[in-house]
């Protein structure tokens, strides 16, 4: 296993400083040129040729990156040119609204995606085969802006049972950040969870087809036992690999969200730096997203390995 | 044989399980009977669809959807175990009867431990924790399985098929079942181990007391087996009786047709072939590295010889058999030969030329002189081409002009012995032998002089196989074809080889004409397969 994870390292090293320059690129090759954002309302051609000069646009793109990289890595993110203060302290203080978003969509994530898989894997009788395709179905097709707007009108404007706007950290009080976080995380959850089960479900379908299953029910085994200990543990691989690749989806996602629900966090961090052409942001956020996808791609293989005897992590 | 002095176990009576598709009602099993006794074998035999394995899933009450008990009675002592409810009938499952299955490596879960799958049938019947993994460990030694302790944590892929087998019997042993269903336990396994397995069974019944119900398609099996038999065919018993008489002196049509298609040890040999001219395949002292371009960054991994040292001609109109058990590298030898695995040494002759290079102009030469069969007519096929864009595609490489391609088709599938009309049919409807027909058709395309037949009849029913034989050696008289018979079953090899080659992990350990290995193996292995391949004689019973 410890060789296997060292092993991937030169590939993870590749993908970051891949991504990288795609996030260094990227925001220079848009339309639109920061200093003239930075250097105010009406500014003459001078003040913008200053304020180019004083943050370093003028200098080759290659010593641009250089200086942007090395900071990095000591821990120097940079500054914001608009919001004139550190990044690292722009981040940090967003960070802990959108990891508690997207970490609680996770979790509604893997709960649902596994019910409805579960349920989907099973013998059903035509009728709730039917009612739970269809529900499946919609929750595919459903983008989570819309889900977004079900929710609220359905819990903060019919039900009046949950906030609908704002947020209180989790940190600071726990219940009542919680009720704030419940319809943006479940918004931005569902959409992923009917991937999830959908997945699972074709594999325990499949799974039910092997003779394994036939020497289980031959033994005497139930229908609950053959489908929890013989079934779902066979038909994981799917359902794993697809958290891991909607991890980063729901960070993605978690910037509408944050509009609709009026959340202060990394999402809207982000479509602020972009329309402002604030370019050190950006880059930041843009890495940090990366790694945070090919984090949790590892950890979905080294969970279906310690799931799966017969996949050994080798290099 | 002892006329049987208890009461019987198992009675089935005008037992009917139906199939129903849109088209129509399928009666799979219909009206089969028979009676089961303590410490007694009862064989069922059949070809593939003749209704044996619907028969003992119906007495499980697990056949699959659309499938349906219709009527009958089974009756496991005084109980009906059609009237069961679904909660009394799990309490029978494994507990009263026990099955095993075809393929063991299918039948055990992969993500369990072979301990806990054995507990686990203990469990299910209300053993506690504690009893139940000492009798596991007392199940493991049972069936021969070397160091229990250790098996017991280990997983099924950690073991080989012969050994996951008896795992398999000792999960249906657990709970000391009075009635024992094997679904063809030997036909996923090498030679040597199905005589291992069988005699593992018969200890079973002699030591136990168990009632089997043997279901196999091979009469090798059902001559070592059998007290007696039922002969099944399109879902009816056609013929029955005690297992000497039915295999010696078979009554009905359709068994008598099934006896004479069974290739036997004892029938006369292929007059010897005598090779007027250079040999049309030739390797000599090829070695082929599996292990050749898997690399990763920090390190290779060691070159493993699965083919080491193998030296073997094939002459124009010469069947040379390679034999062997599965993972002795006879299937690698043929994929060097053409060309899909590359050679760590010695060299390929085709036609006289060195080809062990496998340049592209000598590869051209690989294919127009050497075609390849294989062993599954089913996943061979391009499902979605029809016989003639199969045959089509193999005729333009070959480089027939177009003019000529649906006349050369034509001939060819008159040639394999299939109407010119099966040209547009899609693979799907047609029957196994039909496939294999299709796909030697697709093989002569390019008027090969040597046929590469990769467990050629292996998926088929004898029946079908007795007449893919047939086809081979005539097309061979005709055409002059050499062939490297590719096979484990020494029966069949018997019957369609001049000269024999043994293969045992990677190295062929003799040679001969078939008569030299058939009645004077030098080699101890060669001596050890030829034992251990069934024989349709019941006084040579072990």
């Amino acid at each position: 296993m410890i060789r296997y994870l060292l092993g991937r390292i030169p590939s993870i090293l590749l993908v970051i400083f891949l991504a990288s320059i795609v996030a260094f690129i990227l925001p220079r090759l848009a339309p639109g040129d920061p200093a003239v954002v930075m250097a105010g309302p009406d500014p003459t051609p001078e003040q913008v040729e200053a304020v180019r000069e004083a943050a370093g646009f003028n200098r080759p793109l290659i010593e641009q990156y250089l200086s942007w990289v090395l900071g990095l890595f000591r821990g120097d993110l940079g500054v914001s040119f608009i919001l004139n203060r550190p990044i690292g302290e722009l981040i940090l203080s967003r960070v802990e609204s959108t990891l508690q978003l997207a970490g609680l969509a996770a979790v509604f994530m893997i709960l649902l995606g596994f019910a409805l898989g579960i349920l989907g894997g099973s013998r059903l009788r035509r009728g709730s085969r039917l009612a739970l395709d269809m529900f499946n179905t919609a929750m595919l097709a459903t983008p989570p802006f819309l889900v977004a707007l079900v929710l609220i009108l359905v819990f903060g404007i019919w039900l009046r049972i949950l906030p609908v706007s704002g947020e209180v950290g989790l940190s600071e009080n726990f219940g009542l950040g919680l009720q704030y976080l419940l319809l943006p995380a479940a918004a931005l959850a569902l959409t992923q969870a009917a991937v999830v089960g959908r997945l699972l479900q074709t594999s325990m379908l499949t799974t039910r087809g092997e003779e394994f299953i036939d020497l289980a029910v031959a033994k005497g085994a139930s229908p609950a036992r053959v489908t929890f200990r013989h079934v779902l543990p066979a038909s994981l691989d799917a359902a794993i690999v697809s958290i891991g690749l909607r991890i980063g989806e729901l960070l993605s996602g978690a910037i509408i969200i944050e509009a609709i629900f009026a959340r202060n966090g990394l999402g809207q961090l982000a479509v602020q730096a972009v329309n402002n052409r604030d370019y050190f942001l950006i880059q930041t956020l843009v890495i940090g997203a990366v790694v945070i996808a090919v984090l949790s791609q590892l950890i979905s293989e080294v969970v279906m390995a310690s799931l799966d005897p017969r996949i050994r992590l080798e290099s | 044989m002892t006329a049987p002095t208890h009461a019987p176990v198992l009675q089935v009576d005008a037992l009917v399980t139906t199939f129903t598709t849109p088209d129509e009602v399928v009666r799979a099993v219909d009206d089969v009977s028979f009676v089961l006794y303590p410490g007694r074998i009862l064989g069922i035999v059949g070809e593939s669809g003749s209704g044996k394995s619907v028969t003992a899933r119906s007495i499980m009450r697990m056949v699959h959807a659309p499938g349906r008990v219709e009527s009958g009675c089974i009756m496991l002592g005084d109980r009906d175990l059609r009237n069961l409810d679904e909660r009394a009938m799990r309490s029978v499952r494994g507990r009263d009867v026990a099955m095993i299955f075809q393929d063991p490596q299918a039948a055990l879960n992969p993500v369990i431990k072979i301990g806990d799958q054995i507990i686990e049938s203990l469990q299910i019947h209300g053993m506690g924790a504690k009893k139940a993994k000492a009798r596991a460990l007392e199940l493991l030694s049972q069936v021969g399985i070397p160091n229990p302790e250790e098996a017991f944590e280990r997983y099924q892929h950690q073991y080989s098929g012969g050994m996951r087998q008896r795992v398999v019997i000792a999960i249906a042993l657990a709970n000391n079942p009075s009635v024992l269903i094997a679904d063809e336990p030997t036909t996923a396994l090498d030679v040597t181990i199905q005589a291992q397995i069988l005699e593992l069974l018969r200890k079973l019944r002699t030591d136990l007391g168990i009632a089997i119900l043997l279901i196999t398609h091979d009469m090798g099996v059902v001559a070592e087996m059998c007290d007696d038999v039922l002969v099944m065919y399109k879902g009816k018993v056609v013929e029955r009786g005690p297992t000497a008489k039915v295999l010696a002196a078979p009554e009905h049509e359709y068994t008598i047709s099934l006896m004479n298609a069974v290739p036997r040890m004892d029938s006369p040999l292929r007059a010897p072939f005598e090779p007027s001219g250079p040999p049309a395949l030739e390797v000599s002292d090829l070695r082929t590295d599996v292990n050749a371009g898997q690399r990763s960054v920090f390190r290779r991994k060691a070159p493993f010889y699965a083919v080491d040292g193998v030296s073997i001609a094939v002459h124009p109109g010469e069947t040379v058999a390679l034999v062997g058990e599965s993972g002795c590298g006879k299937s690698t030898l043929s994929r060097t030969i053409v060309g899909i695995y590359g050679s760590a040494g010695g060299t390929i002759r085709v036609g006289g030329r060195d080809v062990t290079a496998m340049t592209p102009a000598d590869r051209r030469h690989v294919t127009r002189g050497v075609q390849y069969v294989f062993q599954d007519p089913y996943s061979s096929l391009n499902p979605r081409r029809t016989a003639g864009q199969s045959i089509e595609e193999a005729l333009r490489v070959a480089g027939t002009p177009a003019s000529k391609i649906r006349e050369r088709s034509i001939e060819l599938m008159r040639t394999v012995g299939l109407p010119a009309e099966h040209l547009d049919r899609y693979p799907y409807a047609f029957s196994g032998g039909q496939r294999q027909r299709i796909g030697i058709a697709r093989a002569l395309a390019g008027k090969a002089k040597v046929l590469v037949l990769d467990e050629p009849v292996s998926a088929l029913d004898v029946s079908i196989q007795a007449e893919i034989l047939d086809l081979l050696m005539r097309l061979q008289a005709e055409h002059g074809l050499g062939y490297l018979f590719i096979s484990h079953d020494l029966a069949v090899v018997r019957e369609i080889s001049h000269r024999v080659a043994v293969m045992y992990k990677g190295k062929i350990v003799e040679q001969g004409t078939t008569q030299e290995i058939f009645e004077a193996a030098r080699d101890p292995y060669t001596q050890r397969l030829l034992a251990s391949t069934p024989k349709l004689d019941v006084e040579d019973r072990p």
